[in-house]
């Protein structure tokens, strides 16, 4: 089961060959680091001084800022949507289903290729931020952007914890892509359900909301509210589990396949 | 071992609880058959055939293949089983070769097979080009490879020849020929078109607005068709031949001086010819008509 598990994830990735998946992937990466290394070359005069204490920190959280709130849930509704589109474009679900593969094996070896591609993005992005610094650090030394210095720690943990706030999305995205043939309605409802967590940001049960947590994990200061990772991180899992299980069984249930 | 490769019992299906897309289809495929399953557009035949690969959901549990019940031995049926529902099935970024690849390793078969079934389906010169670029005779055989890369005992094909040109239709049914007479191979496959099943299938299953009207052999349907055959004759006197034939045949009078003749069987017909002659009757010309199975189909379906 396993062995023939690994196989069809393989065979996932292969169809991702050629695709638009990594260019998607590496642009979205560099996207935000670029226009930074820009903003900051262009205004040393009102950022400089907000570099002096902890510059690597502070890059990166000048980068991830939008990344967190706007980029990766984009990135997200854009990525599961054009993995699951492969099979709808081609028409190749029946393809697929008529072979001899379990549901769960269908259904989570795609999964697989999507939960690659995420972090496979979050890596690209902090490769990219790394080097921009490095780059901004050489063009104006002012900003002391050293080698020697860069606070690795501070920038895993960043993408782990948003990676985590993240990952219920993911899930949702999936199912809406597999659930919907015409590829507007799933992103479509993305764009909606993530312009809700930003309008209903405020409201005292937004916790529930998984549209918010990748955004909560990088806004909220854990620093001063602890308790506050406590219940985001339990969030995000539940919420995770929560709509794996019904993403799954409400498609191994569908009527029709393919 | 049943003697049905596939076999369903009284299958019923509708998409909404209202409405029936298949009425008790009792379907019967032989083992080594070419069973032709002929309908006109939208008489049920995907449908069916989608039952019988897993692709719908059916409450009915009597649907067989290859003696194990679908849906509960679905993994085990489809290792035996190989399919090309409605258009060929392909990653069209990808090359054949690839696209190979990613359905072998679903089947499990071994990286040799790859060749194989590119040999077999004639496209080992295009492996290597995006299937894009392909011709529709090429997707087909594509498809028919990747429905043979496990080796499977049964395949089953829906319509695929549909928008081919006829060099294309020809190599398609050569192809399916050859994998059953050479290799074996059970084969369903569905068609609109009754002069391509009468040209492939050694059995023939019609259906029509989700009920199959006649299921038998190619010689059986050609029996039938016969039985519903008529000569038409031209005499010089319409009563007399009449009166000399009225007594063991069935005869009408078309017009002036023509009259048509039931009749069962070929040499019947010299022996009509013979009585009129015999009874004075001079005969002009005499034909057969209404023995073409594209009429008879056309008949069956709308009885």
């Amino acid at each position: 089961m396993n062995t023939k598990f690994f196989a069809n994830t393989t065979a996932e990735f292969i169809k991702t060959k050629r695709s638009f998946a990594l260019w998607l992937t590496i642009l979205a990466a560099l996207f935000i680091p670029a226009i930074n290394v820009v903003i900051l070359l262009e205004r040393p005069e009102m950022l400089l001084a907000k570099f002096e204490q902890t510059p690597w920190l502070t890059f990166f959280r000048f980068n991830w800022k939008n990344v967190a709130a706007v980029i990766l849930p984009m990135y997200i509704i854009l990525i599961t949507n054009l993995i699951v589109q492969i099979e709808f474009r081609n028409n190749t679900w029946k393809q697929v289903y008529a072979s001899p593969r379990s549901f769960a094996d269908i259904f989570f070896s795609k999964l697989v290729v999507i939960q690659v591609l995420v972090p496979f993005y979050m890596l690209c992005f902090d490769g990219f931020v790394v080097l921009a610094g490095l780059l901004v650090h050489s063009v104006n030394p002012a900003y002391r952007l050293t080698a020697s210095s860069i606070d690795w720690n501070s920038l895993l943990m960043i993408s782990g914890r948003v990676y985590l706030g993240c990952l219920a999305v993911s899930v949702i995205q999936y199912w809406l892509s597999l659930r919907f043939r015409n590829f507007v309605i799933p992103l479509g409802l993305g764009l909606g359900l993530w312009i809700t967590g930003i309008v209903l940001m405020d409201w005292d049960k937004i916790i529930y909301y998984p549209y918010v947590y990748s955004t909560f994990m990088f806004f909220i200061d854990f620093d001063k509210e602890p308790q506050q990772l406590v219940v985001i991180v339990t969030s995000s899992i539940a919420a995770l589990v929560l709509s794996v299980s019904i993403a799954y069984y409400d498609m191994k249930h569908r009527p029709e396949r393919g | 071992m049943n003697q049905w490769i596939i076999e369903t019992e009284h299958l019923d299906y509708g998409f909404r609880k209202d409405e029936k897309i298949l009425d008790d289809i009792n379907l019967r495929v032989p083992q080594g058959s070419v069973y032709g399953f002929l309908g006109p557009n939208g008489a049920g035949k995907t449908t069916t055939l989608r039952l019988l690969l897993g692709l719908l959901r059916s409450e009915n549990p009597n649907i067989r293949l290859l003696g194990r019940q679908m849906p509960g031995s679905r993994i085990d049926i489809l290792r035996r089983t190989g399919s090309l529902i409605e258009q060929p099935s392909l990653y069209l970024h990808l090359t054949g070769l690839e696209n190979l690849e990613v359905f072998r390793r679903a089947y499990e078969c071994p990286a040799s097979r790859v060749g194989e079934v590119l040999r077999i389906t004639r496209l080992s010169d295009a492996a290597h080009k995006r299937t894009r670029a392909y011709s529709l005779g090429m997707k087909q055989r594509l498809g028919i490879a990747i429905a043979l890369l496990h080796d499977p005992e049964v395949l089953i094909m829906d319509e695929p020849t549909n928008g081919l040109d006829p060099n294309g239709i020809i190599e398609i049914r050569e192809l399916i020929r050859d994998l059953n007479r050479q290799e074996g191979k059970t084969v369903l496959v569905s068609s609109h078109l009754l002069t391509e099943v009468e040209k492939l299938a050694t059995h023939v299953g019609i259906i029509h607005k989700g009920k199959l009207l006649f299921q038998g052999t190619l010689a059986e349907l050609q029996n039938f068709q016969y039985r519903r055959a008529l000569l038409e004759i031209e005499v010089d006197n319409v009563t007399r031949a009449e009166q000399i034939l009225s007594g063991r045949f069935s005869v009408s009078v078309n017009g002036g001086s023509t009259i048509h003749v039931g009749h069962t069987k070929p040499d019947e017909a010299a022996l009509i010819n013979h009585m009129l002659v015999g009874g004075g009757v001079g005969v002009s010309r005499l034909s057969a008509t209404g023995n073409d199975l594209e009429k008879l189909f056309l008949d069956i379906i709308s009885a």
